[in-house]
């Protein structure tokens, strides 16, 4: 309620006690008008703000000197009794108005501070159900890794200890490496999409993290030739090695499922002003034309794509790209062949 | 013949590991989690041990721990990918190497063969790994008998790389050996005297080829050296 309305309210409510009290008062005398009015301000007090109650008081106080106090209808007081009396009524009106106002003050900031106890509570509390499912999503994640990732290896490891020349067992490594693959691709996908993924960045050479990215390819990236320019002269970076190694290990994988055996591959570095791009440009077919986006969707296949891919292996690169505050964009190159960028926010040293 | 001990809680992956092992002329004992490898590891006194760091129970860390209180076996970490806190951590606890599973046998066989070498006893002021010599009595380095010119930094990372050939060694392993005072981050100038350490070695044999998030390795290109 409004300052306004509760001092309209106060006027009103004083209105009706005094006429009662003026209809009452050949049978009670002036004194039960006094404590009539008491009340009134006791009330006001619990519900209404210390302005207006105070004023009601100091009202009060004046219409009972003014209307019951005799001689009636002056402010004048007559007998020192009622001087007294008057004196009294002022100072307990106005600290009782006090009084109540400021229990109820308490009280509401007690309640406040209750709520917001309770609000905090309630945060930390949800803090530690956050903090409780990720710990419960990754000990999932490790789980399901490890016994996707163990009979796999038994399979590898069982193979190894066949004849190499057996073409049945050529046909199952091959199996097992794709299945490998994708098992691999889908708890990465997993892990990109629950922001498991948190870039630890260090310095490191560039060399090392194309070494990185490049090692595990071996088998694909020997069938054609891999040119790496710009690369040797960059100075220390500080970025996560082994996120951008797996970015750019699925884009070169990429990039050996789709350009024909025996063509170039091309890996530039540069560095900008605080940002160090990454082209890999192929010499195949190129990016079917309107689709360049699209690629890297979850589960995007082009038209025409050869088996093998996961249809992962680019949103993975994306979702790493961007975990580091990076990007990976496409588009086909005027000359022929599919060309990527990848863009990641670096630290540098100019000297050295 | 050396005697191998596989602590492991895949009943396959052992009975696997124990054919390839013994196709190598191996013998071989093995266990399903933590408690009973050391007991094994205690009453057959293996000369290298296999460890699966996801154990049940007591973990792999804590297997390798109490397995470090007693003996110095050399002790090969099998891990799978995106574990590198970890592995790091088992590195260093006194683990020797790790492979990522799925891994190869050749990979393994390997990797086993170089962490035993470790152990032979030292007495000799030379290390030779492939075409390179280390003189630690004179602090020399040469490389297809060419003499390198290296800073005093360079040696002692050139040292402890070499003393771990074929071994990964971590980041705070190398940087607690070459600047043991130095308290500040010491990444960026590791990195900058690997680089050097590299110009210098240039393509001749041997490569020093970094591990990601673990550390780096002295790899020797020429296997039959």
């Amino acid at each position: 309620m409004s300052v306004e309305a509760q001092l309209g309210l106060g006027a009103a409510l004083l209105f009706v006690l005094a006429s009662a009290c003026w209809g009452l008062l050949p049978y009670t005398g002036h004194m039960f008008a006094a404590l009539v009015f008491l009340l009134a301000v006791v009330i006001a007090g619990t519900h209404w703000d210390r302005g207006p109650v105070l004023a009601i008081a100091v009202i009060c106080a004046l219409v009972w000197n003014f209307l019951f106090i005799p001689p009636q209808f002056t402010f004048h007081i007559e007998k020192p009794a009622d001087v007294v009396m008057f004196g009294l009524f002022f100072v307990v009106a106005l600290s009782m108005g006090h009084l109540t106002t400021r229990l109820r003050e308490r009280e509401a900031t007690l309640e406040k501070h209750h709520l917001e106890r309770e609000n905090l509570l309630s945060e930390k509390h949800r803090a530690e159900m956050a903090a409780e499912a990720e710990r419960l999503h990754r000990t999932l994640l490790d789980s399901i890794s490890h016994e996707l990732k163990t009979p796999i290896t038994i399979i590898r490891t069982a193979l190894d200890g066949m004849d190499a020349g057996n073409p049945y067992a050529v046909e199952i490594d091959t199996a097992t490496r794709r299945l490998q693959r994708i098992v691999e691709n889908l708890l990465e996908i997993t892990r990109v999409e629950s922001d498991a993924v948190k870039p630890a960045p260090d310095w490191c050479e560039i060399g090392d993290a194309l070494d990185t990215a490049m090692t595990p390819l071996k088998r694909e990236l020997s069938q054609h030739t891999v040119d790496i320019t710009g690369a040797e002269n960059l100075p220390l970076l500080k970025l996560d090695s082994r996120l951008l190694a797996q970015s750019l290990a699925n884009v070169l994988h990429n990039a050996t499922l789709h350009a024909p055996a025996g063509t170039h591959i091309g890996i530039h570095a540069a560095l900008g002003a605080r940002e160090l791009e990454l082209r890999v440009r192929d010499h195949g077919p190129g990016l079917p034309r309107g689709l360049e986006e699209r690629v890297f969707e979850k589960f995007f296949r082009a038209p025409g794509t050869p088996v093998g891919g996961t249809g992962l292996g680019l949103a993975i690169s994306r979702g790493l790209m961007r975990a580091m505050k990076g990007d990976i964009t496409a588009r086909n190159h005027p000359d022929g062949g599919a060309e990527f960028t990848l863009t990641l926010p670096v630290q540098y040293r100019k000297a050295n | 013949m050396s005697k191998a001990l596989i602590i492991d809680d895949e009943q396959q992956m052992r009975r696997l590991l124990r054919m390839v092992l013994e196709s190598r002329g191996y013998e071989v004992c093995d266990a399903d989690e933590g408690q009973r490898g050391l007991q094994e590891a205690a009453f057959h006194r293996p000369d290298v041990v296999l460890l699966d760091l996801g154990l049940p129970g007591m973990g792999g860390i804590e297997t390798l721990k109490r397995l470090r209180e007693w003996s110095d076996v050399p002790v090969l970490i099998l891990s799978v990918r995106n574990q590198e806190a970890i592995k790091v951590e088992a590195l260093e606890n006194g683990a020797d190497d790790y492979v990522t599973k799925p891994f190869g046998s050749a990979e393994l066989l390997a990797r086993l063969e170089v962490i035993q070498r470790r152990r032979a006893p030292r007495q000799s002021p030379e290390i030779v790994t492939g075409p390179l010599k280390l003189d630690l009595l004179h602090h020399e380095a040469r490389l297809e008998e060419e003499l390198l010119k290296l800073t005093p930094t360079e040696f002692s990372l050139l040292k402890i790389l070499t003393e771990h050939a074929g071994r990964v060694v971590t980041q705070n392993q190398i940087t607690h050996q070459v600047w043991p005072s130095q308290n500040s981050d010491p990444a960026e100038g590791l990195r900058v005297h690997i680089n050097h350490l590299r110009k210098k070695l240039g393509t001749r044999g041997v490569r020093i080829v970094n591990e990601p998030g673990i550390g780096y390795r002295l790899e020797n290109q020429d296997p039959t050296a």
